[in-house]
């Protein structure tokens, strides 16, 4: 009973939060692109298949980010007005988790019904011929719900535990990351356990691909329930060390001052103010973190592949950039600027900040600290690739056009850093920026598909870092384009701290 | 030079369809304590905030040192003002120190300036401590320091001594009682500590449901005997709701 009333309580703190917005966006976004992809297909014997092969691997790319944007909120009203100090002298830290553990699952069983339905209405649209396979249907979201607990029970530790939710949200798009790449890989044991590839491990349709002719032919497969079982043992041990955490929990004490030097000399140093503001961030590490994931798995991917690959460094490039350029760049660039915005946002900051300095210099400020982290990163992931190329001897020298492709490429980044600098700017939110500039990503691929190079920020990164759509673009026109979007959100970010109110304590 | 550093005509702001203040004239002479008195939700923050351009009026104008507070001038205006408005501004993360070079980072400031002001706060002691291990009173100290860096003309502090002890209350009174004395500066203090106001002030501006009922000398005010608590509590009693 009581636990009841505490989650009719978790309810009513979560009022005019719109939490589960986020599962509708998420949806709504994977049932456009399935009806967007399939509907020339429509009527193909092989419908149902169709959707329960597509849909475990958007899972994959799509819910781990999701599911830690989702406990993020969670737990960030908790964090943010210090509610825990004040919880705790009348509940238990156990309880408390407890009750967002269940309120969560709860959430998430309405996000697998909302996505079955939605399943069901794109089969109608679509007309698929064949009827529904509801043992397949019933399997597939039974799956899907036992892994989104899986994750749920992880970044609920993540979220709980750590108050700067950058930690939970980074976690949860490198796990993405390593799913999806995971999934490309051959069937191994590390694929198996890890968590974000469960999506993956749990598919009942598989896939088989003629070399030859290209043509691709879907099966269906006998589940293999050893999946389920593994989902079942991370719950079991992430509830455990979470019940170990929970106990030792309190209020988090004054961290003792360390070994700093006291009553030494008072020096100014010649640092950038952003950069000082960020320091001891997390946010920093991404940008060097994520390119070296993506440079491991895209070197064993390359490798693995050669068969295929066979344009040497030109293949390399792709198997490097791919999915890091396209999707966790821009996700890496808007975690950045919601944490640099985010320090200014806390508190009465903002007024601290609008009475000391001019808007045109605190945006570019923060524009130019972005810039320069994402410039290092981009140095980064080329200085990886080369590394990568010659560890495993590939043949010629390095391609011609790689210095024009990174030129485009940061001056495409730069337009993505000023886009993300407003956006965090306006949406005080610290998750929406991150799932703005997560679907940025795609709608970039979508309009770049469709040969709509200059229409976003994210279409003209992808268009730099595609050497092949590159050369047939015209060059003259991406640079005023990147230019113009470059200036316009500066523009627009200055405009809006001129003239909105400053607005503190939110 | 003129007379006033900051005069208000005809101040007004909205909140939604309901004004939070209203037709607000205010004149505050140079080199004093201007106390500035009301209940809470009476619109002295809002005030304040108008006062820096943190928020822009829905009608009638403000000078500042000067100059008509614009979108424009905003920050050549603050560049002379020092404030701690609503409650302490501050990066946890870093030190008391660290926050103080920010602000002589925005203000072109050197070393000695942060020793100066960590000095006046009695922080320096615990200068190399991250801020968000501070108490809730060094906090309020560290504001107060951020407020007084580079000698500003006008020091706008918005009950400063919110959650300091008797002994801090007393040592951050004595403080704005010296500042006009130590750097010529004008400063304009809300509280809701009548007694406290009473010991540092010679002016008040006395604001209730957004409107400003009384502005004057305290002695004035004071003439009948009365206590600044009396006579606030009968003031704040009668006023016309807008």
């Amino acid at each position: 009973m009581n636990m009841i009333k505490e989650l009719y309580t978790e309810t009513k703190k979560h009022k005019r939060r719109f939490n589960l917005l986020i599962f509708i966006a998420v949806v709504l976004f994977e049932m456009i692109f399935i009806f967007g992809n399939y509907s020339k297909k429509a009527g193909a014997e092989d419908g149902w298949l169709l959707l329960f092969y597509s849909m475990p691997i958007m899972n994959c790319l799509f819910f781990p980010a999701v599911i830690a944007g989702f406990t993020s909120r969670l737990m960030d009203i908790e964090h943010k007005g210090d509610m825990l100090k004040c919880l705790y002298t009348f509940t238990t830290p156990v309880r408390i988790f407890y009750t967002k553990y269940l309120y969560g699952t709860i959430s998430i069983l309405v996000l697998v019904f909302m996505q079955c339905c939605a399943l069901f209405l794109c089969a109608e649209m679509l007309r698929f011929p064949s009827s529904v396979p509801h043992s397949y249907m019933l399997l597939y979201c039974a799956y899907t719900f036992l892994t989104c607990v899986m994750l749920f029970s992880l970044h609920m530790i993540l979220s709980y535990f750590f108050r700067n939710q950058a930690v939970g949200i980074s976690t949860g798009l490198i796990g993405s990351f390593l799913g999806l790449f995971s999934s490309f890989l051959p069937k191994s044991l590390f694929q198996k356990i890890l968590p974000w590839s469960a999506f993956v491990n749990g598919m009942f349709v598989r896939m088989d691909w003629d070399k030859e002719t290209n043509d691709t032919v879907l099966f269906l497969e006998k589940p293999d329930f050893s999946a389920f079982l593994i989902c079942a043992f991370w719950i079991f041990l992430l509830s455990a060390v979470s019940l170990i955490l929970l106990k030792r929990a309190g209020v988090e004490e004054n961290e003792r001052s360390k070994n700093v030097e006291k009553n030494g000399k008072i020096m100014i140093h010649k640092r950038p103010v952003e950069v000082l503001k960020l320091k001891g961030s997390p946010a920093w590490i991404a940008f060097i973190i994520v390119p070296l994931i993506s440079a491991i798995i895209g070197t064993i991917n390359y490798r693995e592949n050669l068969g295929i690959l066979t344009e040497g460094w030109y293949s390399l490039w792709t198997q490097h950039t791919l999915f890091l350029c396209y999707f966790f760049m821009p996700v890496i660039i808007g975690i950045f600027t919601g944490c640099i915005w985010r320090v200014d946002h806390h508190g009465t900051n903002m007024n601290l900040l609008m009475t000391h300095q001019r808007p045109s210099r605190i945006v570019l400020g923060k524009f130019g600290a972005t810039c320069f982290i994402t410039t290092v990163s981009i140095l980064w992931v080329t200085f990886l690739y080369t590394a990568a190329g010659f560890i495993l001897k590939i043949d010629g020298t390095l391609p011609k056009g790689l210095v024009s492709w990174l030129l485009m490429g940061v001056l495409g980044a730069f337009a993505i850093c000023a886009f993300q600098i407003f956006i965090s700017l306006v949406i005080r939110n610290f998750i929406l920026p991150i799932m703005i500039a997560f679907v940025g990503g795609f709608a970039g691929i979508g309009c770049v598909s469709k040969g709509y190079f200059y229409l976003t920020p994210f279409s003209l990164f992808d268009l730099a870092m595609n050497q092949r759509e590159l050369g047939t673009a015209d060059i003259g026109r991406f640079i005023m384009a990147s230019i113009v979007m470059i200036v316009l959100f500066i523009f627009l970010s200055i405009l809006y701290l001129n003239r909105a109110d400053v607005r503190t304590h939110e | 030079m003129k007379e006033y550093v900051l005069e208000t005509y005809g101040l007004s702001k909205k909140g939604g369809n309901k004004y939070r203040i209203k037709d607000v004239n205010m004149a505050v002479p140079r080199g004093c304590v201007y106390g500035f008195l009301g209940p809470n939700g009476a619109g002295k923050t809002t005030t304040m905030k108008l006062m820096l351009g943190l928020i822009r009026p829905d009608g009638g104008t403000l000078e500042v040192l000067g100059n008509q507070m614009t979108v424009k001038n905003r920050f050549e205006i603050n560049q002379k003002t020092g404030s701690l408005i609503e409650s302490p501004a501050f990066y946890g993360h870093l030190t008391g120190q660290e926050n103080l070079e920010i602000i002589a980072r925005y203000k072109g400031l050197k070393e000695n300036d942060i020793k100066e002001v960590l000095g006046l706060v009695h922080l320096y002691e615990r200068k190399d401590d991250k801020v968000k291990n501070y108490s809730l009173g060094m906090k309020q100290r560290l504001g107060i320091a951020m407020a007084l860096m580079g000698k500003p003309e006008l020091i706008i502090l918005d009950e400063p001594t919110n959650g300091l002890d008797p002994a801090g209350i007393n040592e951050i009174r004595n403080l704005i009682k010296d500042i006009p004395g130590l750097y010529g500066a004008t400063v304009i203090i809300s509280s809701h500590l009548l007694a406290e106001i009473e010991q540092i002030a010679d002016h008040v501006g006395i604001i209730n449901k957004g409107q400003m009922i009384y502005e004057g000398p305290l002695s004035l005010l004071e003439k009948n005997n009365a206590s600044l608590e009396e006579v606030f509590l009968e003031m704040t009693k009668g006023a016309e709701q807008i």
